[in-house]
């Protein structure tokens, strides 16, 4: 039955679609005919042909609305009403080319901004992590009184052994290869990962080729074997399946390849292209407790809760800490979910960038809500005429939301190509945002599937409550008022007015609480950037130089360090040159407990101080000034004597100074590390505090000589004439030049250094600065908008007032009142909302309060003036109005 | 109290479909027609006639062509389906249960 109605109902459908006019034209016709017939009836019974005509009509009951009945009943009621509306509304958005624009701009730029910082949230936060199960995946720390801390190998090791409430588990680091030079490339820094053998069965990742890491490979003394990256096997392999059992060189040793992962697989951060097992590469030397440096990483077993598992580990971590009272080690374990790990630092000023976009969203809501209602009020009388003409309420509706609906569609088309290109540009910087440290389990920031669908969703309700808030409105108002109303009226209603205003309001609030966040997140940057790091960083340039320790011991250290230092120094327009194993501003490097000669501690407890070595003339080099006592000589040092070792040298910093010797009394004081035989390092000289980042204040600092030959790992730091870019491929040829099989690498200028620190806070404050100028705009055209449409509303009650004596300077009053109104209601309640904003962002702002009344003052300055500005032209224009054309207009 | 009481829901569709259904006609054939049968107590108003025949065909009920009528004009002559037919006879029987019930009910003697 239902298919046979189709069968005739769908042609008879699409004729009404596609042969629009013909069928009008029979209708006519038939109409046409019926008519005639009841004339010539009326007549044969004896009316005067007008008559017959009249009664002809009077039968009808209401021709244009049979009409438009039938067309109802003939109509594929939506798909053709839809058709008629689009084309009704496309022709009504293309003769309003402002209108059209501004509001479709004010989308594209809502809905853009909300997809880009979407897609680095989505990235970093929602997408789940590309391992099976990946939420019974859980990062174990050791916590020292609740404070989380990294784990050390041998605690790790116990853990493994006596916990049941795990499938498998794995503690390891992020470690920098070098990998051996081949053919016509030169040796090559890469990013590796060292972990104990079961890290892909926690994380459950099976290798694309050969096998992963077997309990046999991580021993000490075992064959030393690694699991390469798919980059790295396209790289370096040309992605040859015989692969696996050739050999790939890392510090210097020969490692068998044993499997290959798959593409895009990186742990713990993406760029790794190598892992090892880390028993096998470090040996022995883990077996000391409080060597913490390793992230532990498990994988929940069936059925266990993260708590129940992590309350096991932390049983076992308070046990040893009673069993071992001498090493410092951890007082208990925590765990945090994994995926948790990448925005520990940053996921409060994504959440606000996140809340910026949305209230940016609301902004562009409103405003077009705002835009929407005043188009359609100024259309009150086209709709009270077609209502007259037969529209139905439901059908004018149905044309108002497809009008705005068709408005979203072209600002969403528009908002998703501009979500695209930022999404591009966030993606180049995306570390800047995401921020992650030793562990990145974020992925690529980008346009996908699930960004796409966001936008979307963002879209449709943006659109539906842009657009259904103006026709809901309609919906419940009298169609005829526009009749009555439209022509002649001094007022418009209050209600009316009473709405714009309010949403008015709102946007200057909304507005203002984005310009108070983006104001302090610039200040932020601003006090980062008046930070003095304690160095003087002009024409400075860093390389890292990393000798393997395979092949060389400290002795052969030591001389590689002075060879390189003289031929650096020999090298032309190079004023200073110095060695050290930590840049200053580049982050932590490392610290160490230490003994104080004659100042004895409880069995196992140390002072503790960061840890650098640097060669003879590094703060001279740097700028940093020496306070007292000497600089290093080349003759420090404790000699290459295990059984002899000499007095050596050490200098510290300011603040270690005032820290432990706050008498004045450094100079000349003996420290050593380790037990109370190890060799002692007298205080020589004390140096000017530098920071380890521009967030955090100086902390205490030791350095030890670097000629002793104990890093390997370190900064060849120069002074230049000049550019000092121009000085790396120089240092690149003297550094191969004392051995090829050691790079040269990570080249960076003091001032970038300084500059990446701030990098973040630039970024976020350049991010949140757009979005808070955007509001702005977006508030102007606005407040622009709805004070024009309510002066034009007026025009004819300011032309009474000034026929009646009132003077230009009282409309002016009057009309500045108008504006003004709704602005300082809004930053009333926008300054509420900000105080009670800024203090749950507190902490992620720097140098600044959260309250700072500069700010607080400033911001609210500035959107009150921007206001006036967008109040200018319809004041203007209120106070030129002419009396008697006023009066006439009607 | 010329006009009839309105028609019942549906009714409409019953009388045009059965008045189609002795011969095709045009619509303001079916309207003289409609008054003719019923003695002019029937009358549809010439208003709600056309939207009534357009969604008969939307229905596929009946069909329309364009015929020259009795007068050499052209017209358009609306005839009966064969889904037409089935829909008159399924309407036909259940206004004559309708119509039953109430001619039993105003039909009860008063005690």
């Amino acid at each position: 039955m239902r298919l046979a109605h189709w069968f005739f109902s769908i042609p008879l459908r699409l004729r009404s679609i596609f042969q629009r006019d013909r069928v009008e034209a029979e209708l006519q016709e038939e109409l046409r005919f019926h008519f005639d017939r009841r004339i010539e009836q009326e007549v044969a019974a004896g009316k005067t042909p007008e008559d017959a005509r009249r009664e002809a009509v009077r039968a009808m009951d209401g021709l244009e609305q049979r009409k438009e009945e039938c067309r109802d009943a003939r109509r594929v009621s939506l798909l053709e009403s839809v058709l008629q509306d689009v084309r009704y509304a496309s022709r009504g958005l293309r003769k309003k080319p402002g209108f059209t624009i501004v509001a479709a701009l004010t989308l594209a730029l809502g809905i853009g901004a909300n997809s880009a910082i979407f897609s680095v949230i989505n990235a970093a936060m929602l997408k789940p992590l590309p391992y099976p199960n990946p939420n019974r995946l859980i990062l174990l720390f050791e916590s020292f009184d609740a404070v989380p801390n990294v784990v050390s190998y041998a605690n790790f090791a116990d853990w493994e052994r006596d916990s049941h409430d795990f499938s498998a588990m794995s503690a390891g680091r992020q470690n920098t290869f070098t990998l051996g030079s081949s053919g016509s490339v030169g040796p090559e820094r890469i990013e590796g990962g060292i972990y104990t053998w079961a890290l892909f069965k926690t994380l459950g990742v099976e290798p694309i080729l050969g096998r992963t890491f077997g309990p046999g490979d991580d021993r000490t003394g075992s064959p030393r074997v690694a699991v390469i990256s798919y980059a790295l096997w396209q790289q370096r392999f040309g992605g040859s399946p015989d692969v696996v059992h050739r050999q790939i060189r890392l510090d210097g040793v020969n490692c068998d390849i044993i499997g290959v992962m798959p593409q895009g697989f990186g742990y713990p951060t993406r760029d790794v292209k190598v892992w090892t097992p880390i028993r096998a590469l470090l040996g022995d030397s883990l077996a000391e407790r409080s060597w913490h440096q390793l992230y532990a990483v498990a994988r929940l077993g069936d059925g266990i809760t993260p708590k129940a598992a992590t309350s096991e580990v932390d049983g076992i971590q308070r046990r040893l800490h009673a069993q071992f009272p001498a090493s410092e080690i951890g007082t208990g374990a925590s765990g945090l979910p994994l995926r948790d790990i990448t925005t520990y630092e940053s996921r409060a000023s994504l959440c606000v960038l996140l809340g910026a976009v949305g209230c940016l969203l609301l902004i562009a809501c409103v405003n077009l809500a705002n835009l929407l209602i005043a188009r359609t009020s100024q259309r009150q009388r086209e709709f009270s005429v077609r209502a007259a003409l037969g529209a139905g309420r439901s059908r004018l509706i149905q044309q108002l939301l497809t009008e705005s609906l068709l408005l979203t569609l072209v600002g969403s088309a528009a908002g998703l190509l501009l979500g695209y290109a930022l999404t591009t540009i966030l993606g180049a910087h995306a570390s800047l945002l995401i921020r992650a440290d030793d562990i990145d389990t974020s992925a690529p920031v980008r346009m996908d599937a699930a960004v796409f669908g966001f936008t979307v969703l963002v879209s449709i309700v943006t659109g539906l409550a842009a657009g259904l808030f103006p026709a809901w409105r309609f919906a419940r108002g009298e169609l005829t008022e526009g009749l009555k109303e439209g022509g002649r009226s001094a007022t418009s209603g209050h209600r009316q007015q009473r709405l714009r205003t309010g949403l008015i309001s709102a946007e200057v609030a909304l507005s203002l609480v984005l310009l108070i966040i983006a104001c302090l997140m610039i200040r932020s940057f601003t006090e980062l950037r008046g930070i003095r790091p304690g160095v003087n960083a002009n024409d400075v340039l860093t390389a890292a130089v990393s000798v393997p320790d395979s092949r060389y011991g400290a002795e052969a250290v030591s001389r590689f360090s002075k060879t390189l230092l003289e031929r650096a120094k020999a090298l032309p327009g190079v004023k200073a040159a110095a060695l050290v194993n930590c840049v200053p501003v580049a982050g932590y490097c490392g610290d160490n407990g230490f003994s104080i000669e004659g100042r004895p501690l409880p069995e196992g407890q140390f002072y503790n101080a960061l840890n650098r070595s640097a060669s003879p003339g590094y703060w001279e080099t740097i700028g940093v000034p020496l306070l007292a006592g000497r600089d290093f000589t080349e003759r420090d040092g404790r000699g290459f004597d295990p059984m002899h070792p000499q007095t050596s040298a050490l200098i510290i910093s300011e603040s270690m100074a005032q820290k432990w010797w706050p008498d004045g009394h450094a100079l000349g004081q003996k420290v050593y590390f380790g037990g109370e035989d190890s060799p002692r390092y007298q205080i020589v000289g004390i140096v000017g505090d530098v920071l380890i980042d521009l967030e955090k204040t100086p902390q205490p600092t030791l350095y030890t000589p670097q000629f002793e030959g104990r890093h390997s790992d370190f900064y060849l730091v120069l002074r230049t004439e000049g550019n000092p870019s121009a000085y790396a491929s120089p240092i690149r040829r003297i550094v191969s030049g004392i051995d090829p099989e050691v790079p040269a690498f990570r080249f960076r200028t003091m001032d970038e250094i300084l500059g990446h620190s701030s990098q973040t806070r630039a970024f976020t404050a350049i991010l949140l600065g757009s979005f808070a100028t955007l509001a702005l705009v977006l508030s102007a055209v606005g407040l622009y908008g709805v004070l024009s449409y309510l002066i034009a509303q007026r025009t004819t009650e300011i032309g009474i007032r000034m026929a009646l004596g009132a003077s230009r300077s009282e409309v002016f009053r009057l009309a500045l009142f108008e504006g003004m109104k709704p602005t300082l209601a809004g930053l009333a309640v926008g300054i509420l909302g900000a105080v009670a904003l800024a203090r749950m962002i507190q902490s992620t702002l720097f140098g600044v309060k959260a309250t700072d009344p500069a700010t607080f003052l400033l911001a609210p300055a500035i959107l009150l003036l921007t206001a006036l500005l967008a109040s200018l032209v319809p004041i203007a224009r209120a106070t030129n109005v002419d009396p008697i054309s006023a009066l006439r207009s009607d | 109290m010329s006009k009839p009481s309105d028609l019942l829901q549906g009714t409409l569709d019953l009388l045009l479909l059965k008045i189609l259904a002795l011969e095709p006609q045009h619509g303001w054939a079916v309207s003289q027609r409609l008054k003719q049968v019923s003695s002019n107590i029937l009358q549809v108003s010439d208003g709600s006639l056309y939207p009534a025949l357009h969604k008969l065909e939307q229905e596929g009920w009946i069909r329309a062509e364009w015929k020259t009528s009795e007068l050499g004009r052209r017209a358009k002559f609306y005839s009966l389906t064969v889904l037409g037919r089935k829909q008159l006879n399924k309407e036909s029987a259940h206004w004559e249960r309708l119509s039953d019930a109430i001619t039993a009910v105003v039909k009860l003697s008063e005690a």
